[in-house]
């Protein structure tokens, strides 16, 4: 019930301190509009261009204003706005006017301009707004949205608080049922297998390939079996031990782990002597995570 | 029984081969040549490809075939040191290549210093976390399994060696399709339907995203849910409530296709979900660090244990040398600091560096459990943070912030890359101090030959940039434009102090890592995080009906697969396209 509770209040939490999070401050959401606005603007003019520089392709009327591979409108653009590119691409577009005989040529130039001109509006009407500095972008979010989200992140920590709560409280009184093992016991499981196998490769005194495969099969079972569980009940350990019990607990695991592990790449590059040594070094780290087991 | 079976072993063979001479030099080689390749690459198409799956067929090839004494804990030893080289790649390509397209002078010195101190900072950073990250937490990883997958296939058995190859060709194919544009990169639902493209109801065809989800499971679900809340209830609720400015409210603009595209990516993604993404990614990383400060005393004081007993025996790189190593590191940060803009005063450089180096170890431990938990890097957003503070700690100065930002860009990479190494090591019982050394020992490797690339690529000037479409250098371009914002005073504050807040309340939740995955599933085009979802729930499902071992057995081979499948496609689309021109 706790827990349930505890994610019901997490969920709508975060739902809110996110919803409220991402609003916009007034003022940075008209400049946003009128980004819009310069951006669609801009994309009028590739439009127009397009459609000119085409026309003029079309109907053989050579190569200018950019089109056919003549000098673009404006050469230098370093240091300009994009307001004055516009103006500057604008001017040299009067200052040039042709004596055009095809008519959809002619108007395909008036739209032309007219695009850059559109452009050019946005682009200063951008430009006068200015761009607005993080703090005022702070303070202006807070003042629109802050309440919506301080109400969430007060939901969002109860709800984690609770979740955390009712986690040590499941960690602590929940070690029955059928999916639940107890540590000590898989780690009794793992440390006797362990120590089975040990004593078994101790005990070959010439070890032939055909050895080698079967120790390793075993191997395999130990870490498919007990020791995978062992190594996966690390969220149960923390909730029953906590963090600093489930470490002393799993630092010395999972050095067994990887020199299991280590034990087994011997054994494929038939590697006797790093072999056995690895599977004694996981047996005694076993015993010490069981040690720390006892001191806890 | 064979007469194979029935040969005896020898048993004083020479000592087992681990951090071996030829192990290094080979994973310098193949990683050298990857790190030029990767950053011209880089500089042509946006991106750069993790090098751990190619040096670790490499490595098979070289090392157990031609040399024919290679062992697999050898091999993981050579993929480490060449992927540690490789890092540097994406470090440099990323951020170097804005101080150009800028037009900035600046000392070539300072930036091979501030990212060879990058380099060593984030791997003697992350280190001391190896035991937190890896054996307390038990962060999955997915590349890394898939690579420790590789590293075990000559003795995996042939079924697994199957199913391996299985998952390897089918991802391949569909991979090799969509680079090839014989398929679409994504299935976009919502445009059979007719919805808006904020609805977003598109899944990318990406067995890596897929696969990484598979191995997965339950611990990525958060990261599913972060991306459901962004795309399916945030998006929706701020374009129907009026949040986002509507097509009425643009003077000259008409509802369509392209209006919805704008709002969708430039403002909902751009401007909201993306920079609030990054605060709650931040802020759950901090929290992170505060909830499981016991884990972590525990494993800093077994350094500080090993130190004292002398380390002989110990696994683990001694305290003493990684704080040696962040004080060498440190002093050279700041001497790169000074380089590169003598003017600010010692003060303002002393602050930049500290700040750096303590911005880099968090934007590590950022990246670090991002790829940990879900495979997928925020490397870009942590270095864009990164030359943020750097720009407004240096007095708005850009060459300072760019050489910094190099620096810090690395050192996460670092950070990353060496988790996902150990990872991989712990997989196939690598001894972690060997590891560490290894990386440790050519982990500047790739500064120059990155930094050397980069320079012989701009040549007299025009070399690379927005102007020459043969080389573009998105990302170094995409840079030089925020650089351009910043100056003019713009920065999301708002959105990092807000996500911060949210994913700092997260931290007292009992799962680890909840900020990190909603922040990162925020910070991501929602149908990368839906593909990752499926292989979350397909994981569940198989685990119910067919149980802990089989998912072992079978469903980890076959996720390795499309892994390792999906990143050498990469590989070799981006070879094909290089060559197509």
């Amino acid at each position: 019930m706790k827990k349930t509770i505890g994610l019901v209040l997490l969920t709508v939490g975060i739902g809110l301190t996110a919803g409220f999070g991402a609003v916009l401050s007034p003022d940075f959401r008209s400049a946003t509009a009128k980004s819009g606005e310069a951006v669609f603007a801009d994309q009028g003019v590739d439009e127009a261009a397009e459609t000119y520089c085409s026309l003029r392709e079309k109907f053989n009327a050579g190569p200018a204003d950019g089109c056919e591979g003549s000098s673009p409108l404006v050469e230098n653009t370093e240091g300009l706005s994009q307001a004055s590119l516009r103006a500057a691409q604008l001017a040299a577009l009067e200052s040039a006017e042709q004596d055009l005989l095809v008519v959809q040529i002619s108007q395909a130039r008036i739209q032309y301009r007219l695009a850059i001109r559109k452009s050019m509006k946005r682009w200063a009407e951008l430009e006068t707004l200015g761009t607005q500095g993080p703090i005022p972008r702070l303070s202006g979010w807070f003042s629109a949205a802050g309440g919506g989200f301080l109400g969430g992140l007060v939901l969002l920590v109860i709800g984690a608080w609770v979740s955390r709560q009712a986690s040590v409280a499941e960690g602590v009184t929940d070690s029955s049922g059928p999916e639940v093992e107890d540590f000590g016991v898989l780690l009794g499981q793992a440390r006797e297998s362990v120590a089975v196998l040990h004593g078994k490769m101790s005990a070959c005194e010439t070890p032939t390939i055909a050895d080698l495969e079967r120790f390793k099969a075993e191997l395999e079972d130990i870490q498919k079996g007990a020791l995978a569980r062992l190594c996966a009940s690390g969220p149960r350990a923390t909730a029953r031990h906590g963090v600093e019990g489930m470490a002393r607990l799993f630092s010395p695991l999972s050095g067994a782990e990887r020199k299991l592990n280590r034990a087994w790449a011997a054994m494929v590059d038939k590697h006797w002597p790093e072999a056995s040594v690895s599977i004694a070094g996981a047996l005694a780290e076993l015993d010490q995570t069981a040690d720390a087991l006892d001191a806890l | 029984m064979s007469q194979e079976s029935a040969t005896p072993i020898d048993l004083s063979p020479p000592p087992y081969r681990e951090l071996t001479a030829a192990a290094v030099i080979f994973g310098v080689l193949i990683g050298a040549v990857m790190t030029a390749a990767f950053t011209y690459v880089a500089l042509k198409l946006g991106f750069t490809l993790s090098g751990s799956t190619v040096a670790a067929i490499l490595g098979f090839a070289v090392l157990r075939g031609a040399l024919r004494k290679g062992s697999i804990i050898e091999n993981n030893i050579n993929q480490t040191v060449a992927s540690g080289v490789n890092t540097a790649s994406a470090g440099v390509a990323f951020t170097l290549p804005a101080l150009y397209i800028m037009g900035e002078e600046f000392s070539v010195v300072s930036v091979i210093l501030a990212a060879t101190a990058g380099a060593f900072l984030g791997m003697v950073v992350i280190i001391p976390l190896r035991k937190q990250m890896i054996e307390f937490e038990r962060l999955r990883f997915p590349s890394g399994i898939a690579v420790a997958s590789l590293l075990k296939s000559p003795g995996a058995g042939a079924r697994q060696a199957k199913l391996l190859i299985g998952g390897f060709a089918v991802s391949a194919a569909i991979h090799l399709c969509t680079g090839l544009g014989l398929f679409a990169e994504e299935i976009n639902f919502g445009a059979m339907v007719g919805a808006p493209s904020w609805v977003s109801l598109s899944i990318a065809i990406s067995f890596a995203s897929l696969g990484a989800g598979l191995l997965s499971g339950r611990g990525g679900l958060p990261f599913v849910f972060g991306g459901i809340l962004a795309w399916w209830l945030i998006a929706p609720v701020a374009v129907t409530m009026g949040l986002v400015p509507g097509v009425t409210e643009l003077k000259g603009v008409v509802a369509g296709t392209a209006f919805d595209d704008w709002v969708t990516w430039d403002v909902l993604y751009g401007q909201m979900l993306r920079p609030l993404g990054i605060g709650v990614l931040i802020g759950g990383a901090l929290s992170g660090v505060v909830a499981s400060f016991p884990a972590l005393k525990s494993a800093i004081k077994s350094l500080s244990n090993a130190s004292k007993t002398g380390a002989g025996g110990s696994d683990e790189l001694p305290a003493s040398v990684l704080g040696g190593g962040i004080a060498v590191a440190f002093l050279v940060l700041f001497g790169a600091a000074i380089l590169a803009d003598p003017s600010l005063g010692l003060g303002r450089q002393l602050l930049i560096a500290v700040v750096g180096t303590v911005w880099l170890a968090l934007a590590g431990l950022i990246v670090a459990q991002a790829t940990g938990m879900t495979d997928i890097s925020p490397m870009s957003g942590m270095s864009l943070i990164g030359v943020t503070l750097m720009f407004f700690l240096s007095g708005g100065n850009v060459v300072p912030a760019i050489i910094l930002g190099v620096a810090v860009c690395i050192g996460i990479g670092q950070c990353a890359d060496m988790m996902g190494d150990l990872k991989s090591g712990h997989l196939i019982g690598a001894k972690p101090k060997r590891q560490q050394l290894a990386q440790l020992m050519v982990c500047w490797v790739g500064v120059p030959v990155a930094v050397g690339t980069i320079v012989l690529l701009w040549g007299d000037g025009g070399g690379f940039g927005p102007g020459n479409p043969e080389l573009s250098a998105p990302q170094g371009t995409a840079l030089a434009a925020i650089i351009d914002s910043l100056q003019a005073g713009a920065a999301p504050l708002d959105k990092y102090v807000a996500g911060g807040a949210i994913g700092l309340g997260l931290g007292l939740h009992p799962v680890g890592g909840l900020g990190v995955l909603i922040g990162l599933a925020m910070y991501l085009p929602f149908s990368i995080t839906l593909t990752y979802g499926v292989g979350c729930a397909a994981h569940l499902w198989l685990q119910r009906r067919n149980g802990e071992r089989w998912m072992g057995d079978t469903l980890v081979p076959v996720a390795a697969g499309f892994i390792i499948g999906e990143a050498l496609t990469s590989l070799g689309v981006v070879l094909y396209q290089l060559l197509a021109g």
